[in-house]
């Protein structure tokens, strides 16, 4: 469990916990919409949106785990 | 100001005014039985009023100006929420006494999380959703972890409380996305808007999020992380109200938004969604196989579970709809059975969840053997059980709306075949294995016993006679 010797470090130690969230919105967003791109170029925005639905969710779910390792350490 | 048709809200405001009286009846009378009793009353009252207004309502009716549309789609739900609702307060009252403490606190939240459920099926606005979503999930927060002293029921709080939170995070992302481009949160206002901006890449990353969020709530793979643990350390009625009507709830807004709203624009996420159905039922199926614990079992279980309703929505349209209605009135039923059995199978000293605690029981305690089989045929989906039936519907109107997705639901098929092996093994255990040690049962709490045998008839009457239930549901697409 995270625990904080001072103020300081509480709020940066809360600001880094909450891109937690976030990290996995912007990977899913940031996957899709690069999914898109690249599919509709390529004929199909479908496939692409797919296939980078997927690859922005495990690298979401990556950096999530990442972080609650570094925090649990 | 619009005129209020307050009959129309009968449901949701005597599920209100219960969860406030059984409040105050725990604070005035020293039997928390009497709270129960109330929190069942006010549950049938609120299931025969949603019945008496789906037998006479004609047309969906918009109310609070478009804030939520009553149609015969929502009080449908209202009725599996109110059954959901009913077996878990009957099948938590020893759980409860044994506890001694807060009860009428516990059968609020459970009242109160059923009020978001049915804000949730009648939503007719995104904030709406949102609004039941929140009401909902806060008071399965607390529930979850509704133990204090107890580390598992703590962890089970807080791993759903943060999960949770980054769910209701990404739905709101994607309502934000939604309504940047199409002016408005209101559902039935989105369809006409899609020949505009159905292309635009950020109105479909919303939609991506609005199905990250629902994943999260229903649990699919690859959002699926929280459910084990949670089921594992929440209290088991807790664990099975989770399962049952939160789940149900979540399949009901996210059909609403994407069989009826997005129908439009279904090429875009349609692939995506059959693609998580798979993933969601096999991955659910296989960790299945492996779990020795029960409620984690059961909690892998329910989450193939959903990956079969996820398939109706493939069908996008009114039979997908009326299959998953009537798949999740069953699924819930007897879910909430077979939890209620692991209830009724409770030692001196502790729950039974491990598998293995179940040899020999089906000849030592003959009733809880046949009941706990029962529910493991229909979970598998052998005939005659409901179980069967339901499944058959769902595989049926996916396959006739969308031939070119055979593969999904041979994929299906496959996969309720791996599912007999793990219900059937619980089967093996009770009926053809000998126990290492004596367990020392408690005797059937009456109360339980009386929720297992109306999951009981209800699975095994369905199964036999589903033409009523199938009357129920057969909507024109939330009609």
């Amino acid at each position: 469990m995270f625990r904080p010797d001072n103020d300081g470090e509480l709020w940066r130690g809360l600001g880094e916990l909450s891109m937690i969230g976030l990290t996995l919105v912007f990977a899913i967003s940031i996957g899709v919409l690069v999914g898109w791109w690249i599919g509709k170029k390529l004929g199909s925005s479908t496939a692409g949106i797919i296939i980078g639905f997927f690859v922005g969710s495990i690298a979401g779910f990556r950096e999530m785990f990442r972080t609650v390792k570094r925090y649990n350490r | 100001m619009p005129e209020i048709r307050w009959e129309l809200l009968t449901p949701i405001l005597i599920m209100t005014g219960t969860a406030l009286l059984a409040l105050v009846v725990d604070l005035v009378v020293r039997s928390k039985k009497t709270v129960a009793g109330v929190a069942c009353l006010g549950t049938l009252a609120m299931s025969a009023s949603s019945y008496l207004l789906l037998s006479g309502l004609v047309e969906p009716q918009n109310v609070f100006g478009e804030m939520m549309l009553v149609s015969r789609y929502s009080l449908f739900f209202n009725m599996i929420f109110g059954a959901s609702t009913l077996l878990v307060i009957l099948i938590s009252i020893r759980t409860m006494e044994r506890a001694h403490q807060h009860q009428g606190e516990y059968y609020m939240l459970i009242l109160l999380a059923t009020v978001g459920m049915m804000l949730m099926a009648s939503a007719n606005e995104l904030i709406m959703v949102f609004l039941g979503l929140e009401l909902m999930s806060l008071c399965l927060y607390v529930l979850a972890g509704f133990f204090p002293r107890d580390l598992a029921s703590n962890e089970a709080g807080m791993k759903y409380l943060l999960l949770g939170a980054f769910a209701s995070g990404l739905f709101l992302y994607g309502i934000a996305l939604i309504y940047g481009n199409v002016g408005s949160t209101n559902i039935t206002e989105i369809a006409p808007q899609l020949p505009r901006i159905g292309e635009s890449p950020f109105f479909l990353v919303g939609v991506v999020l609005l199905i990250v969020g629902f994943g999260f709530k229903v649990a699919l793979v690859p959002f699926h992380q929280w459910a084990p643990d949670v089921y594992e350390g929440a209290p088991t009625p807790v664990a099975a109200f989770i399962s049952a009507g939160p789940k149900a709830a979540g399949f009901a807004a996210f059909f609403r938004i994407f069989a009826d709203a997005l129908n439009g624009i279904s090429g875009e996420w349609l692939m995506l969604v059959a693609i998580l159905a798979a993933l969601t039922m096999t991955v659910g199926n296989v960790i299945a196989l492996v779990q020795s614990n029960i409620k984690r079992m059961l909690a892998y279980s329910s989450i193939a579970h959903a990956g079969y309703v996820l398939v109706a929505l493939t069908a996008a349209n009114g039979d997908g709809v009326s299959s998953a209605m009537f798949y999740l009135f069953v699924y819930c039923i007897m879910n909430i059975g077979a939890f209620g059995t692991v209830i009724l199978a409770e030692t001196k000293d502790s729950e039974t969840v491990q598998i293995r605690s179940y040899a020999g029981i089906g000849f030592r305690r003959p009733l809880l053997g046949l009941l706990m089989t029962l529910f493991m045929l229909s979970l598998a989906g052998f005939p005659p059980t409901a179980g069967f039936i339901a499944k058959l519907n769902v595989f049926k109107s996916a396959l006739q709306a969308h031939p070119q997705l055979a593969w999904l639901i041979v994929l299906a098929v496959l996969n309720a075949v791996v599912s007999a092996y793990y219900y059937l093994r619980l089967v093996v255990f009770m009926y053809m294995r000998e126990p290492s040690e004596p367990l020392r049962f408690l005797p059937y709490n009456s109360w339980s016993l009386v929720a297992v045998l109306l999951s009981m008839i209800g699975v095994l009457l369905i199964g036999i006679l589903p033409s009523f239930l199938m009357e129920q549901t057969s909507v024109q697409l939330f009609m």
